[in-house]
This record gives structure tokens, sequence and C-alpha cells, in this order.
């Protein structure tokens, strides 16, 4: 940025770059966000469900 | 332009984290599209270059890869030489591909300086059209000091190049086999000019730049080389000189846009003077479309300008018709059966 100034004139800043207004801007797709992790349950243990059962 | 490793090692080098687009860049990156100019790049990296490192150890290490040209931005740490490339297109594919392998981006990056290079040598009034053309017709607006354009070829004893925007070639290694379209719109198989190149220190570049760039390029190099866009080549030239005598801005042609041998004491100032003014001219265009936003809408609103009198405006139409007016002119020319 480059801050210019006249005596009796308020300082402007100048940006090192500035878009040209001549080109649309395009509006980039909103980029997908990742879908959320599927919860997989917990392996039950098979011998302690079927020892409850038998009990 | 001198790159001391092959295409084809580059390409196996990319392809290892970008397969897809290498694959389509190595099958058509000498094609030749529109019978528009090949486009050849180079990439000054002006932090410590880290990101590439990888990719220069593999094609051979900095040794052999980047020692060899003593060309660069005075401010860069590497000057990465790219092998020339058939089309627009093939150059951002180029670009996608490295900025996929080392991970960071190479368009729009205030780090990395491009340098565009087009084959041959244009005269002192269209390197002045081109650097201006590229200007007004980027999507950015820039400002310049002119550490921005010194090169350590800037007093070089064999080949000063000074400090400017538009950069002629060292007379090193030229890529001379690319189709070039002759005046009857015949495919030669290389240029009608043995070496020589018009380059462009585009700073932070785009893919609009590129494009414009090479549009450019093609239309003023048939007109000075008689090839086949030789008669839009000369229409162009008058349109433009037309737009920036209307803005008052037809002095600006007269400036040392580029360092001819018989360049006096003092060129480098009154071409960065011109730069100046074109820079303030657009700076000052953008503010009044601001402006006109403004009352035109009482409030401010993102649409782009429709002033009818902009430089910024005419120079985007002019762009868009001179590339119109060659996709539909050499469709006809390969509908005709002139294609090799």
């Amino acid at each position: 940025m480059m801050r210019a100034h006249q005596p009796g004139s308020q300082p402007i800043d100048v940006p090192e770059t500035i878009p040209n207004p001549a080109i649309p801007r395009t509006v980039p797709n909103p980029v997908p966000r990742p879908s959320e992790p599927i919860k997989v349950p917990a392996p039950q243990q098979l011998t302690t469900h079927l020892s409850g059962v038998c009990n | 332009m001198s790159y001391a490793y092959r295409s084809q090692d580059l390409f196996s080098l990319l392809q290892t984290k970008a397969p897809v687009t290498t694959a389509t860049l190595a099958a058509n990156f000498r094609r030749n599209e529109y019978g528009l100019l090949s486009v050849g790049l180079k990439i000054h990296c002006l932090d410590n270059g880290e990101k590439f490192k990888e990719l220069i150890e593999g094609l051979g290490g900095a040794s052999r890869i980047l020692d060899v040209n003593y060309f660069k931005d005075a401010r860069a740490s590497l000057c990465l030489v790219l092998p020339p490339v058939g089309s627009a297109t093939s150059a951002i594919h180029l670009i996608q591909c490295i900025e996929q392998y080392i991970g960071s981006p190479v368009l729009a990056n205030s780090q990395i300086q491009l340098q565009l290079c087009s084959p041959g040598r244009l005269s002192a009034r269209a390197s002045a059209l081109l650097g201006i053309a590229f200007y007004l017709g980027s999507d950015t607006l820039r400002r310049y000091t002119q550490a921005d354009l010194r090169t350590t070829f800037e007093s070089s004893f064999n080949h000063p190049r000074g400090i400017r925007l538009v950069l002629y070639d060292a007379e090193g290694d030229f890529d001379r086999n690319f189709t070039w379209w002759n005046y009857r719109g015949g495919h030669e198989p290389e240029f009608p000019f043995a070496s020589g190149r018009t380059d462009l220190l585009i700073g932070p570049g785009s893919r609009l730049d590129i494009e414009n760039i090479n549009l450019v390029a093609t239309l003023l190099v048939h007109s000075e080389y008689d090839g086949y866009w030789s008669g839009l080549g000369q229409e162009f030239r008058a349109e433009m000189e037309v737009i920036l005598r209307r803005h008052i801005l037809a002095g600006l042609l007269d400036a040392p846009w580029v360092r001819q041998p018989w360049a006096q004491f003092g060129d480098d100032d009154k071409f960065f003077a011109a730069l100046q003014e074109l820079v303030a001219y657009a700076y000052g265009e953008s503010t009044r479309v601001k402006q006109r936003r403004l009352l035109q809408f009482g409030m401010w609103r993102n649409v782009h300008a429709r002033s009818p009198n902009g430089i910024l405006e005419e120079m985007q139409r002019l762009l868009f018709k001179y590339r119109k007016a060659i996709e539909r002119q050499s469709r006809l020319v390969a509908q005709a059966g002139e294609s090799p």
C-alpha cells in the first residue's frame, strides 16, 4: 500500500494491486465440505453377548 | 531459452503427483491452437525457493538446471526455465501440474514473478502495444516500482535489457519447431525466423494474462513476419492506436518499452514514466467506474463496468473481438482442408 498525499488534500492509500473492474468477477463454486465420517458401532464381544443370552 | 533437461523428464516427474493433468499435457504439449504462437515460461521465485527444491533435484539439481542461466529477476532466489509449449492452454496445464507437484500456487502468487516468452522479436512500437495491451487487459491492475523490473541483465555487457516490462531474448537456445501458419494459411513446421523472442515480465500472473499475451503477441508477430494473421494484426494495431489516441495516451507508444541496441541514457526512466502514466490512468478509470456505480445504484453493487468509453472495457472488447475472429477464421481454414 502506498500513501499519496498532497498539501491541502486528504491523503489516499493506493493499493499495490486492484481488480480490473472491466472483468466480471466469477464467484468460485463453494468447496464441498467433507461428509461426516460414518460412525461404525464398536464390535461387540461375541463371547460376552452369547454368555449374556445364556444367562 | 536454456533448460538443461528434457520435457519428457519433467513430465515423468510431474506425473507422480499430477497424473491426470500431466497425461493430458504430455499428449498435446506441442499442439498448436488456432494458429497462435507457442508459449515459453520462466518462473522467478522471490522467496527462498524451498517449494521448488524437490522438483529441481528431480530434474538434475540446481547446478545443472538453474546455474546454467545467468538471467533472473534481480530479487529472485531462482529462475526456473520451462520448456516451450504449443499453446496458452498447454502453458496453463503445465503451471497447474507444477502447482500440484509443489503443493503451492504459482499463478496469482506474490512470491512468484512469471515471465511469458513469445517467439519473434517485435519492433519497438509493437512491443509498446504488447505491454500496454497486457496491462489494460489483465484481471489485475498493478502498481510497479523499478525494482519490480530489474533483472540480472539490466546492465549486461553483451545483452543489456534495461529496466523494462518487455524484454528481448539474449540470443540463447531457440526452439523454432512449432507450427507456423503462413500468409496463405498453410501450416509450416517451423517459425520463419531462426531466433528471437519478445518476453513480458508479468509479475504474479493469471490464466487470463497468459491467454491475452499469447493472443496479442500472435497478432503483432504475424503482422511483422507476414503470417496468416497479418491482416487481423494490422487491424488490431490500428484499433488499439485509435483507443490510445481517444484517451490521449498515444504518446505512450513513443516511450522505449523495450531496450533497443541504440538505447540512450535515461531511457529506463522515460519508459518508467510512461508506465506510471498508464498505471495512473487505469487506476483513475477504476475509481471512475466505482463512482459511476455509486451514482447509478445509490449504493455499492458488485457488478462489472458498463461504461461505453472506459479504456479498460474497450480493451476487453478489443481482445474479445479478435479472439473470436481468430477462432472463427481458423475453423474456416480447417474446413477448407488446408491443414497438412
